[in-house]
């Protein structure tokens, strides 16, 4: 929460400082850089309960650096609440928000309100203010929506988040770790995870990678039936839940009387 | 220990949740009522989408519901022939009910106006039942036993209708419109409500039909099953929201619930069971009057659900 309000200060430092700056969209040959993820790939199982996903970067020395892990966009559809006759609070409407993001984690090395920040393109998404930008008309209430996804854990802009953990590989670079937490409702797909290094008024993207979700075992098996054969699976469920309450029936096994 | 939910898209607790399908259950059993309105709320607390909690839970009471009612029906508690009618006819009140729903939202307002006619209900059946039980429980004579000089106009109404059939189960005689028209409205009020219906149908029988108590229970679980199957069977074709395992750990909780519940049941009077009934309904009635009332945290919410 204390993060959240903090960002507008940080974005209004930043929309100010955009004309000043260049753009790169790769570490020049001066600035060796790498990412890595641990793990890569998350298998969702029966089992699975949410991941704790380890991001390591080397970035050249100096540099401050943010991690945007990105899901795919989607169309959100939602009922907004208001009040009614001054005094009921319920459901006053529906609105439609446009590309997004299934999760959207931004880890920094830094404060948001670093100068450096103002020279990433839009297409970069750092921040919570680009991506209201694509929500369409309703951009409004767009801090509602990310007030409700960082309670289902599955937005979060951790500043300061990305530590300084010694040197990277060589001595030009400095490594920085950091972690984040995909929540259980997290959805299957492929997510996207950027490094951007800020310095000197210079943005660069210095590497990606992805991390895969995907269902496996009986979840995707349940998960297939469902949406491929609803009528049969429906079935399935009627059938066991009609046994499971006799069986129980023949089991309390409760004596023939006359009631009341 | 947590399980993953294939199809909510979230993990959860499987003792939490046989806990709370145990307490949904023995709550149907004991009163004859679904638990949807109780469930489905509660299982978005936890952070099951709305979409699947109502589908799932409707799953869960097709097998409460089998449990409490074959209890039921052991014990010689459930009008069949009853229940057949007011079923029917509920199917055909919860048809029109969701064609009445889309008119409302086409006019706007529908939310508002659903929202009050179902607090005001909820207490109004609430606060009679719990008023009347309450005189009953201490040693009062019921309205209904008193002598009185002329017949209510519900009553009339209801003598004067044609093709009188009798309910041998429940003993009473009553032409066989009443039961038709009631179970019309109750299906037509639970589809507007989005609720399953088994606590406007438990007073309906009570006070309306005026069926013994224990047999209210069983048929009223009767009605509950058959409605949810069809529910049940509706949302895992169209909307692929029933998510199996999320019901099959509830029932493992329900079934049992339900049995207990039944048995529990028949421990207590007509009237004890009817004041329990009563505060429960008012419970829910506050609950929602809590919900219209209180600001929300966040001024957006997922569509579907109760």
């Amino acid at each position: 929460m204390e993060i959240s309000a903090r960002l507008p200060l940080a974005w209004v430092l930043v929309c100010l400082l955009v004309p000043a700056a260049a753009v790169t969209d790769a570490a020049g040959p001066e600035s060796p850089a790498g990412l890595t993820v641990e793990p890569a790939y998350i298998p969702i199982g029966m089992s699975y309960n949410g991941a704790t996903v380890t991001l390591k970067a080397d970035v050249p020395a100096g540099y401050e650096a943010a991690i945007r892990v990105i899901g795919k966009a989607e169309t959100l559809e939602m009922k907004r609440k208001g009040k009614v006759g001054r005094v009921l609070w319920m459901s006053v409407g529906e609105v439609t928000f446009e590309a997004v993001p299934a999760v959207y984690f931004l880890l920094t090395s830094g404060s948001l309100a670093n100068p450096s920040l103002a020279t990433m393109p839009r297409e970069w998404k750092l921040g919570y203010e680009t991506l209201a930008r694509d929500a369409g008309t309703v951009s409004g209430l767009y801090p509602e929506l990310i007030k409700l996804k960082e309670q289902e854990g599955c937005f979060l802009v951790g500043e300061g988040q990305l530590v300084r953990s010694g040197s990277g590989p060589n001595a030009s670079t400095d490594r920085l770790t950091g972690s984040l937490r995909l929540p259980a409702r997290a959805t299957a797909g492929e997510y996207a995870v950027d490094l951007f290094g800020f310095h000197e008024q210079r943005a660069v993207r210095l590497g990606s990678t992805t991390i895969r979700l995907e269902h496996t075992g009986l979840a995707r098996v349940l998960r297939s039936v469902a949406t491929e054969h609803g009528l049969l699976y429906g079935g399935v469920a009627i059938v066991v839940a009609v046994l499971a309450g006799l069986t129980t029936g023949f089991v309390f096994h409760p004596k023939k009387g006359k009631g009341k | 220990m947590d399980i993953y939910l294939p199809i909510a898209g979230s993990s959860a607790s499987v003792p939490l949740l046989v806990g709370l399908g145990g307490l949904v259950g023995f709550l149907s059993g004991l009163f004859g009522v679904g638990g949807g309105f109780l469930l489905t709320p509660l299982l978005m607390m936890i952070g099951i989408p709305p979409t699947v909690a109502a589908a799932s839970d409707a799953n869960q009471i097709v097998a409460a519901s089998t449990s409490g009612c074959y209890a039921h029906f052991r014990e010689g508690n459930v009008d069949l022939k009853m229940g057949t009618v007011m079923l029917l006819s509920g199917l055909a009140g919860s048809t029109l009910g969701v064609q009445i729903i889309k008119l409302l939202r086409a006019i706007g307002e529908a939310n508002f106006v659903i929202t009050v006619v179902y607090v005001v209900m909820l207490g109004s059946i609430g606060s009679y039942m719990f008023y009347e039980s309450l005189g009953a429980l201490r040693g009062r004579k019921p309205r209904a036993g008193r002598p009185s000089l002329r017949p209510s106009i519900y009553r009339r109404l209801v003598e004067g209708l044609p093709l009188p059939v009798h309910f041998s189960r429940s003993k009473i005689t009553l032409s066989v419109f009443v039961p038709i028209i009631l179970g019309f409205f109750v299906g037509l009020l639970a589809a507007v409500m989005g609720v399953g219906g088994g606590f406007i149908m438990v007073p309906v029988m009570v006070y309306l039909l005026r069926m013994p108590m224990h047999l209210v229970v069983g048929t009223s679980l009767f009605q509950v099953l058959f409605t949810c199957m069809n529910v049940t069977l509706l949302q895992a074709y169209v909307n692929h929201t029933v998510d199996f395992i999320l019901a099959l750990l509830l029932l493992l909780g329900s079934v049992v619930g339900a049995q207990i519940g039944a048995r529990a049941g028949r421990r207590l009077r007509a009237d004890q069971l009817k004041i329990l009934m009563s505060v429960v309904v008012l419970t829910v009635m506050v609950k929602m009057l809590l919900g219209l009332l209180q600001a929300p945290d966040v001024l957006l919410a997922y569509k579907g659900g109760h």
